[in-house]
């Protein structure tokens, strides 16, 4: 439900408004399940648009400001919701997961099965799951993930072999 | 148990969010972001430049001010700044994993936080028979001041600071924390959905019990069969 909130913060989502659509669109609206949790949608899923803006064909002077006015946004979206400093931005293991993966065919391969995993809390505790196992891998262990090639989120098994395979 | 320094901290950790999010940054972006004063910001800046974590670059002059400068954060700064957010974190949320590559004391060496007064309640879960239990410090807190609320995958525990009523000046001096705090504790999977038994304040330490969801189911069951009865 989308309502006026007449903070400082909204200016910032005001300037940007299309981004702020296309945030809500792909992290609130796409994805079928609708338990999925808050840190999966405001920080992996937002991290395929952040790539996105990451990698912008326009000039670098183009794509600051709108960085800049993000983080000016989020920051205070945070303050206003009393969000503590330590948590703005989510938990720093998926933060780091996804800025690594993102761009990698494997960064894609999960981000579809998130938006297509069916509904229900059972799904959607499995793929806390799966983030929460995904976040303490290193890189051999992502590598040996994506050679597997699997597309669904039936993937925390694999993760469970793969985290057995590296033993 | 290791405790992090309050607002400086804070303002620490908030200015180094900052230089990893926008990756090259001029002073005045990282006072709008972090909200710090001018001189924070430039002794932060030159903590970077003297440790070789930033790379500087003039920007073009608008009009007669001084040239402006950009700084633009190298791969070492940017692994240096993300393991000192990984060490804070970690320090005020002992129950999180440690991230796989967070660990390398040299690079957050520069960045080291000196062991202070707390900066939001630390707290440790264990499992105890039946039940699962958390145990925080929250001194100067009674337990009227603290909630604690149940979820599916963590327990989230609020608190209100009595020192609040306090001036600002005051309560800066007491610099315990800040006047409200959220935390969320991490509970294993077969405490999901947990209920709260018991919770009680004593000497500064909360203390909270939790039981199984079903432990609830049968204690209503209980309390319908008495009714009934």
């Amino acid at each position: 439900m989308w309502w006026l909130q007449p903070k400082q913060f909204a200016f910032y989502s005001a300037v940007l408004l299309d981004l702020t659509f296309v945030h809500e669109y792909l992290c609130h609206v796409i994805p079928v399940n609708r338990q999925l949790d808050k840190d999966i949608r405001e920080i992996w899923l937002h991290c395929g648009i952040a790539f996105g803006m990451r990698n912008l064909p326009d000039l670098k002077s183009e794509r600051h400001p709108v960085r800049f006015v993000w983080q000016m946004f989020r920051n205070g979206y945070a303050k206003h919701h009393n969000i503590d400093e330590f948590h703005v931005g989510g938990p720093l293991s998926l933060d780091d997961l996804a800025r690594d993966l993102s761009g990698r065919p494997l960064f894609w391969t999960i981000t579809l099965a998130v938006l297509a995993a069916p509904d229900g809390q059972d799904q959607a505790d499995q793929i806390a799951r799966l983030f929460n196992k995904l976040s303490s891998f290193n890189d051999a262990q992502l590598d040996g993930l994506q050679a597997s090639g699997q597309t669904t989120i039936a993937m925390l098994d694999i993760v469970a072999s793969v985290l057995q395979s590296m033993r | 148990m290791v405790m992090v320094n309050g607002a400086e901290s804070v303002s620490k950790y908030r200015m180094a969010r900052a230089a990893v999010d926008m990756g090259d940054f001029s002073v005045a972006e990282l006072i709008a972001l972090a909200d710090v004063p001018e001189g924070t910001a430039a002794h932060f800046i030159s903590t970077l430049t003297g440790g070789h974590l930033v790379q500087t670059v003039s920007l073009p002059s608008q009009g007669k001010g001084r040239p402006r400068n950009s700084y633009q954060l190298v791969e070492a700064g940017r692994k240096s700044l993300r393991n000192y957010m990984h060490q804070v974190r970690l320090r005020t949320e002992g129950d999180k994993v440690p991230f796989p590559d967070a660990s390398s004391p040299k690079e957050v060496e520069i960045f080291a936080e000196p062991v202070m007064a707390l900066a939001a309640p630390y707290f440790k879960g264990y499992p105890s028979g039946s039940r699962y239990v958390l145990v925080g410090a929250v001194p100067g807190l009674s337990a009227k001041d603290v909630t604690v609320l149940p979820k599916r995958h963590h327990v989230t525990v609020q608190g209100s600071n009595p020192a609040s009523v306090l001036p600002s000046w005051a309560q800066k001096a007491i610099g315990l924390f800040r006047e409200t705090f959220i935390r969320d504790v991490d509970i294993p999977a077969d405490f999901a959905n947990p209920v709260v038994l018991r919770q009680v304040v004593r000497n500064g330490i909360l203390t909270v019990e939790l039981g199984k969801a079903t432990e609830a189911v049968g204690t209503i069951a209980m309390a319908k069969a008495a009714a009934k009865r």
